[in-house]
């Protein structure tokens, strides 16, 4: 065995503090000229830091998901505190809660959690900016939220009582009042050249929001703060939603998903025709994208 | 629609709020593979993505419900992140490429590195993380360990350091580690 192989495999005890000085100076020295030990080492000096620091939480079971759906919806419970610990060591967990949350209307309150970070991280850049946030509402879990507020305003945060005030029924007692329900997404047609492909689309009774995904795109001349608008009109040109975006947020959206996808309250929508377009705000004229959509009601949801 | 009545698939279609938390459970495990933990702060656009994504799918019947659902659904997750990987990796110069030392002093850098470690551990096979627990965890000696598994000394250190191995390579893709260290 060369000095190389030996010095490795003594890398679990170096990390873990179990040699004696000079093997301890030996396996150092080696790490100061090797790339690949050294690199190794780190992890492992990662992993038992870590292993000491909170090695319960490190092998615990994850909370199912009723569990983390139960956290986010605020119900106390025995293992509340457990979870919240969990959260803060868990990324997984920590997504599927945060994802929770970005869907509901309840917040879950900020949990502070070992290192600092909570459970209500950040949002992403592309949110930040609470214009470009809602016009990149694309997103489709937040548009869902968006919609949601927008439909039925009792669910504002100010309007939502405090934690202890609120009945906490169980989640199989409240399965769908959790989601919004948007009901299947339209996706619009393909623009054909000189043609206006018709659309059709059925609305539950308590669907709140449509989500609607349209494949146009902004013209490459376009410079990326141009500003377009999504609108829908009713026969005479009666605005009924509309929704702008600049050029660079319409071609991130395309580019990973291949469309725009957009929320439409229900509560805008008439049985009838629309005209659903797109337009450049700054240049008006005549539509980049224009399909009549026909709306019905239906009895059951779809 | 094609899908059983009490499949997970329908069961989505149908907007069931179990179904959807089980969904949310695969993305995110696919999604927090130390591979694509330079996505992090894109995470949850990316589930959302995913979603949309299978929700798509599921109405357009291009699922087989002879598959299996969870497979297909990690399987997009999965494409989605190396797509998102591929436009970060085109768009960032060297130098941007995040750093985490775990021995830093910065709170949320340490927490990010703890629950790296703890994703690794989640992805190791039980007979390794029983290992790595009473190597670290217990502190118990090789030859105690050897005692419980009825296995020679030897063995016992060359599972460990295999465990290990597999484990230091899962934590130098997620590409969050300090590259300072190349350098010491």
């Amino acid at each position: 065995m060369n000095h190389h192989d030996w010095a490795q495999r003594e890398l679990p005890d170096f990390a873990a503090g179990r040699l004696d000085d000079s093997a301890r100076r030996r396996v150092a020295e080696h790490l100061t000229e090797c790339t690949l030990c050294r690199d190794m080492a780190a992890s492992l000096e990662e992993l038992a830091k870590h292993l000491k620091d909170d090695p319960e939480a490190m092998f615990e079971p994850h909370p199912s998901e009723e569990e983390l759906r139960e956290f986010w919806i605020g119900n106390a419970s025995p293992s509340r505190d457990r979870i919240a610990r969990h959260l803060g060591i868990c990324a997984s967990c920590a997504l599927e809660v945060d994802v929770w949350r970005k869907m509901g209307d309840k917040p879950i309150p900020a949990v502070p959690v070992q290192g600092g970070v909570t459970t209500q991280r950040p949002r992403r850049r592309a949110i930040a900016g609470m214009p470009m946030g809602l016009a990149t509402a694309a997103g489709l879990l937040i548009g869902i939220a968006l919609g949601y507020v927008a439909r039925d305003r009792a669910v504002s945060p100010s309007r939502i009582p405090a934690l202890a005030e609120r009945p906490q029924p169980s989640v199989s007692e409240r399965p769908l009042e959790v989601l919004p329900r948007i009901g299947p997404q339209l996706l619009l047609p393909r623009p054909l050249r000189g043609e206006e492909a018709p659309a059709a689309y059925r609305i539950g009774p308590r669907q709140q929001a449509v989500i609607v995904a349209c494949p146009a795109s902004v013209p490459k001349a376009a410079a990326p703060t141009a500003r377009f608008r999504y609108e829908l009109t009713r026969e005479g040109e009666t605005l009924a939603w509309s929704q702008e975006m600049t050029a660079a947020a319409i071609r991130a959206h395309k580019e990973r998903t291949g469309v725009v996808t957009l929320l439409i309250p229900t509560g805008v929508l008439e049985t009838g025709r629309t005209t659903f377009r797109l337009i450049a705000v700054d240049a008006p004229g005549g539509s980049l994208y224009r399909v009549p959509i026909e709306w019905t009601k239906s009895l059951a949801d779809p | 629609m094609p899908y059983p009545e009490h499949s997970i698939a329908r069961r989505l279609l149908e907007n069931d709020p179990k179904a959807l938390s089980e969904l949310f459970r695969w993305i995110s495990i696919a999604l927090t593979s130390p591979r694509f933990w330079s996505l992090r702060s894109e995470w949850p656009d990316l589930v959302q993505e995913v979603l949309a994504r299978v929700v798509e799918s599921l109405q357009k019947e291009r699922f087989d419900v002879n598959r299996d659902f969870r497979a297909y659904v990690q399987g997009i997750a999965r494409h989605v992140s190396h797509q998102a990987l591929t436009r970060q990796i085109a768009s960032r110069a060297p130098e941007d490429v995040p750093v985490l030392e775990s021995r830093s002093t910065d709170p949320e850098a340490s927490a990010i590195s703890r629950q790296l470690v703890r994703r690794v551990l989640d992805l190791a096979s039980e007979d390794c993380r029983d290992l790595i627990r009473v190597y670290f965890y217990e502190a118990r000696s090789y030859e105690e360990i050897a005692a419980s598994y009825h296995l020679a000394v030897g063995t016992i250190k060359s599972r460990l350091f295999r465990c290990l191995e597999r484990a230091h390579e899962a934590l130098r893709v997620s590409i969050f580690r300090n590259r300072a260290k190349e350098k010491v």
